[in-house]
């Protein structure tokens, strides 16, 4: 390993290996043997090839601020710490909108070089820390404050260099072309090819190892104007959710209990109380002109007042004027990336964060806000639709005390698993314990292909072992 | 030296002054403060509440807790306010002393209503709409303002002033608008 | 639930129970919040996880529960971080005022199990030492001397507090500052001082320090001071805060010089008369600036003094880099500590500043060291070092 990376890029010591054995999850800790921390792809490739010799299990990690467990070793091996050196912003492509960047890349450090540099381009923030992964936000399908319109991260993805098992740099989509290294303006697509993209994508590092992608970014359009959506009843979320994205209106809605906004502002243990609404929902519309902005909330208001003719209680309020009187710490779930500050005042987080379907919301609603009062829990679920509301994410979310409350909280989460997984919710970033549920109810068909795919990639199972179960 | 005794307020027992005089720091001046032996009041106890309403209203009352006109206009008005904000639910608001504390629904034996619209509340507090304009047009609606027509100038002071404050601070980011905020 | 078990005779308990169920590892502490800039010394220099503030935080779980063995690997990761407090600023979690805390207290453990940082043994033996009682290792004065030289009384209002640092080492800014008190016409004296044990206790070499606050308390106390200032931001964190940790109680006020200086002006007590025609940048200490939250004063005071440029280094105030001598990393990893130095020197040079200023005689001390090592073409001056060059007016 010294060889490989130099002596102060290399640590067995007990002390640095242990924080990398945990996470913020439930997910039993696991202490890796080695931590590594790469400076370029040749050293990757040399450790690869090492470890596919001598069937040392790789486990990539960037920050470990996935919600899943998955840069846990579980069985030992080497973490390749991309987060310390390989996080360069390689180049912006101004004309095709798209960033080719290194592993090691956050969400703030891009902010903060598009703020400066690119202000007219902007990328897709999730409800995470600006010190999480853009690369590995993607890879696992993140969705975003651009979500409903552009849909999960995992789309955005124009192209990837992969160092597969035999240690061989593969690149992949438009920048195929080229024997050397490409040019970092050829970026700047996906297809029209075979694919490839995908045997990474959600995948949780068991095919390969990133060293570059190229991700999409988007106009950023002058004006802006969030809303805030009240809405009464438990369930009248769910048919906004589902018109609101075919509308072609906003760049994203962010739903969530009203148990959480009220976590948002400092209540640790907050009652929803019957006269208060169930949900609120940041709606955020962005556009070019102001003729535009009024067409779009014109169809926004005709939305909701035809959802009320049919029964709902649904409102409008502008949502800068309201968070600036109700709390302007609720704005950290709208001005991403942001330390959602309710998130990091316990030590342990974790969700059953899903893609689901649309039809069943009313029904994943119901029956979750029960299974959190069954657990005296409260109910704390986010929502959102993707892609002019093609699908939905469902996401009920679990802070606690890892130390003194775990237990009791894995009880919630299983149940809630148990539940969505029956009504066809897919988790992403998924946990062991998550996958093997799923696994029981995933048809044979999908569940061979999977095992010929990964043994085909990654014949000696050294990358990222035991995810999936594998 | 400068000596914080509430924050928003300094004092400083100086060693330029005479001993066990307090003087109050504003301003880059130094005002000589006669006491009296009158208890000073220098900021306004609001009870963390735990309803949507309530948690406004606090916020709204928090940013001028230790402002000398918002202390003078709550201090001793001991009343009850009741404030629906529509479409949500009916808020008391009780004033005793030097406390604010709040209770969801409608207290019995209140001294004023007040009905209003989130809409017409923003628009006020943000400066679109003047609120007799907003009474005369019936978007605000008021009761019991008959026994007691000082309320309509103190609620005004309280609620109104405290809201357009609010709203004209420009900072929208919370770290900007607290010091040492987390 | 496994049971918690810490020693009931370590000063810092209540700080390692904290580190069990606070954090989140989310990354916040690593870097400047919203500026998303590089902030932790320790980070940056050694990059695995453990040398960050999330790290050690879970460093002492690992400890107290036995998943992580005391041995000597664990020296460099508890050790090697200044207490700057970057990540006390960064974190936006309940337990980050904490942070620092927690490290001084898993080095208080670390002590009693292994032993202190590299070369950090060297601290106690010689303040300690019954002819020294300084870190330093010169032998001890008493001020007499100094009292005498001044011409200043035995009883006083003020005491002025020197330190080791401005009285073995930093005898400029020393001399300048009873310069500088003398001419304002302050009634104060000298006392007989030992260490104030700020660099004990960053170090978890705590087993003396409140015997010293003790002494130095009475030898106040014997002065009839009942105000005490000191021109070290180390000293004035120690006597603001840990005192009070340490159980070690008194009824005089504490200042800092700024505060004393920001004072005369304000109520035109003192007015500068002569001019300083140079362009200067002001370093803050993180012992007055993140550790006590004292930003301003040291500006606005620079501001009034006719003819200065003051002008800003890019990450000031509480994103201020550290100057890399505190939390022992000074005499336990001295070619890092000025490694962090010179990359403060450099964002200093990039105001295009002459005068790279602090307020500590220690971040002087370093920052000089590093100036040195550079290229030498800053001048590294302390603020009293400034003001003993002009001509001032005081009216008494």
């Amino acid at each position: 390993m010294i060889d490989i990376f130099g002596a102060s890029n290399v640590s067995n010591k007990q002390v640095d290996l242990y924080p990398y054995s945990y996470d913020m999850t439930e997910n039993e800790p696991h202490m890796p043997d080695f931590v590594v921390i790469p400076e370029n792809k040749e050293q990757v490739i040399e450790l690869v090839k090492f470890c596919n010799k001598y069937l040392v299990p790789i486990v990539p990690y960037i920050s470990g601020n996935n919600v899943g467990g998955l840069t846990i070793p579980d069985y030992g091996g080497i973490i390749v710490d991309f987060g310390k050196k390989m996080n360069k912003i390689l180049h912006i492509n101004e004309n095709m909108m798209y960033a080719l960047l290194e592993p090691g890349v956050t969400f703030g450090q891009l902010k903060k070089h598009l703020d400066e540099n690119y202000p007219h381009l902007r990328y897709s923030y999730p409800n995470a820390p600006p010190y999480a992964s853009v690369i590995g936000n993607a890879l696992l399908s993140g969705m975003t404050n651009l979500a409903t319109k552009i849909g999960s991260m995992g789309d955005a993805i124009n192209g990837l260099e992969v160092i597969t098992a035999d240690g061989e740099i593969v690149r992949i989509g438009s920048c195929f072309y080229g024997k050397e290294d490409a040019d970092v303006e050829s970026w700047w697509g996906r297809g029209p090819i075979p694919d490839l993209v995908g045997l990474f994508i959600n995948w949780q590092g068991m095919t390969g190892l990133i060293t570059k992608a190229s991700i999409q970014l988007w106009p950023n359009p002058p004006i802006k104007k969030p809303y805030l959506g009240i809405f009464f009843g438990l369930t009248d979320i769910a048919p906004f959710l589902r018109e609101i994205g075919k509308a072609e209106i906003v760049d994203d809605v962010v739903a969530f209990s009203i148990e959480v906004a009220k976590m948002e502002v400092g209540i640790p243990e907050p009652t929803r109380y019957p006269e208060e609404p169930a949900f609120s929902a940041v709606i955020s519309i962005s556009a070019q002109t102001e003729n535009m902005l009024k067409a779009k909330e014109e169809i926004l208001h005709n939305i909701v007042a035809e959802l009320n003719k049919k029964g709902t209680n649904i409102h409008l309020i502008d949502y800068n004027e309201f968070s600036k009187l109700f709390n302007l710490r609720a704005r950290t779930i709208y001005e991403l990336p942001a330390v959602i500050l309710n998130l990091v005042e316990y030590s342990g987080l974790t969700w059953f964060g899903s893609y689901a379907p649309t039809h069943k919301f009313e029904e994943l609603i119901e029956k979750c806000d029960l299974l959190f009062k069954k657990h005296n829990v409260p109910s704390y679920i986010m929502m959102k639709t993707l892609k002019n509301s093609h699908l939905g994410i469902f996401r009920p979310i679990f802070r606690f005390n890892k130390f003194t409350d775990q237990e009791r909280m894995m009880k919630l989460v299983e149940e809630i698993t148990d539940t969505c997984l029956k009504m066809g919710c897919i988790p992403y970033k998924t946990p062991s314990w998550m996958t093997a549920k799923m696994r029981e109810q995933i048809n044979d068909g999908w569940l061979n292909l999977f095992d010929k795919l990964k043994k085909c990639m990654d014949p000696n199972n050294i990358f990222n072992p035991g995810r999936w179960n594998t | 030296m400068l000596r914080t005794l509430k924050k928003g307020l300094y004092y400083k027992r100086s060693f330029f002054y005479k001993k066990n005089t307090i003087y109050i720091y504003k301003d880059r001046k130094f005002f000589r403060l006669n006491i009296k032996n009158e208890k000073i009041i220098t900021m306004i106890n609001i009870q963390f509440p735990d309803d949507l309403i309530s948690l406004s209203l606090y916020n709204i009352f928090s940013y001028r807790k230790n402002d000398r006109k918002f202390i003078k206009s709550v201090k001793d008005w001991n009343k009850k306010i009741v404030l629906h904000v529509e479409p949500f639910y009916p808020v008391t608001v009780i004033f005793q002393g030097t406390d604010i504390r709040f209770e969801r629904g409608e207290h019995e034996g209140f001294d004023m209503k007040v009905k209003i619209h989130i809409n017409t509340m923003l628009d006020l507090a943000f400066g679109r709409a003047d609120p007799f304009s907003a009474m005369g047009e019936g978007k605000i609606i008021m009761e019991g303002l008959g026994s007691d027509s000082s309320l309509m100038v103190s609620f005004y002071n309280i609620f109104m002033d405290s809201m357009m404050t609010v709203a004209s601070d420009p900072q929208l980011h919370y770290y900007e608008i607290k010091e040492g905020a987390r | 639930m496994t049971e918690i078990k810490i020693d009931d005779n370590l000063c810092g308990k209540k700080y390692l129970q904290m580190a069990f169920d606070h954090c989140i590892r989310c990354s916040t502490c690593k870097y400047s919040y919203k500026n998303f800039e590089s902030m932790c010394p320790s980070g940056e220099k050694f990059l695995f996880e453990s040398y960050w503030a999330s790290g050690k935080i879970r460093t002492v779980r690992g400890l107290i529960l036995g998943e992580l063995e005391w041995n000597n690997d664990l020296k460099d990761a508890i050790f090697a971080c200044p207490t700057c407090g970057a990540c006390m600023d960064s974190c936006q979690a309940p337990h980050a005022d904490y942070i620092v805390d927690i490290i001084e207290a898993l080095r208080e453990m670390a002590v009693q199990k292994i032993g202190p940082g590299p070369n950090q043994e060297k601290l106690l033996e010689l303040t300690t030492n019954k002819e020294i009682y300084n870190p330093y290792g010169e032998l001890h004065s008493t001020n007499e001397n100094l009292k005498k030289m001044y011409e200043l009384p035995d009883k006083a209002e003020w005491v002025y507090f020197i330190g080791c640092t401005s009285n073995y080492r930093q005898q400029k800014i020393r001399d300048a500052t009873i310069r500088f008190l003398k001419r304002a016409g302050i009634n104060f004296t000298l006392i007989d001082e030992h260490c104030c044990t700020s660099p004990l206790i960053r170090t978890g070499q705590i087993g003396c320090s409140k015997e010293f606050m003790e002494y130095n308390i009475a030898q106040i106390k014997n002065a009839d001071a009942s105000k005490v200032i000191t021109s070290c931001a180390g000293c004035y964190r120690t006597f603001k805060k840990d005192f009070e940790k340490f159980g070690a109680k008194f009824d005089f006020e504490v200042y800092h010089t700024t505060e004393l200086i920001k004072e005369l002006l304000d109520s035109e007590k003192m007015k500068i008369k002569s001019e300083y025609n140079k362009t200067v940048t002001y370093h803050d200490p993180c012992h007055l600036g993140r550790h006590m939250r004292i930003y301003d004063i040291p500006r606005e005071i620079y501001k009034q003094i006719p003819g200065l440029k003051l002008v800003e280094m890019k990450k000031n105030r509480n994103f201020a880099w550290c100057c890399g001598a505190g939390g022992g990393v000074k005499i336990g990893y001295p070619e890092w500590a000025v490694e962090i130095s010179i990359e403060r020197i450099k964002q200093a040079k990039e105001t295009n500043a002459t005068v790279l200023s602090s307020v500590c005689p220690f971040c002087i001390t370093n920052l000089s060291n590093a100036n040195d090592r550079f290229n030498g073409d800053l001048e590294i001056l302390d603020l009293l070092e400034i003001l003993d060059q002009l001509e001032i007016e005081f009216e008494r």
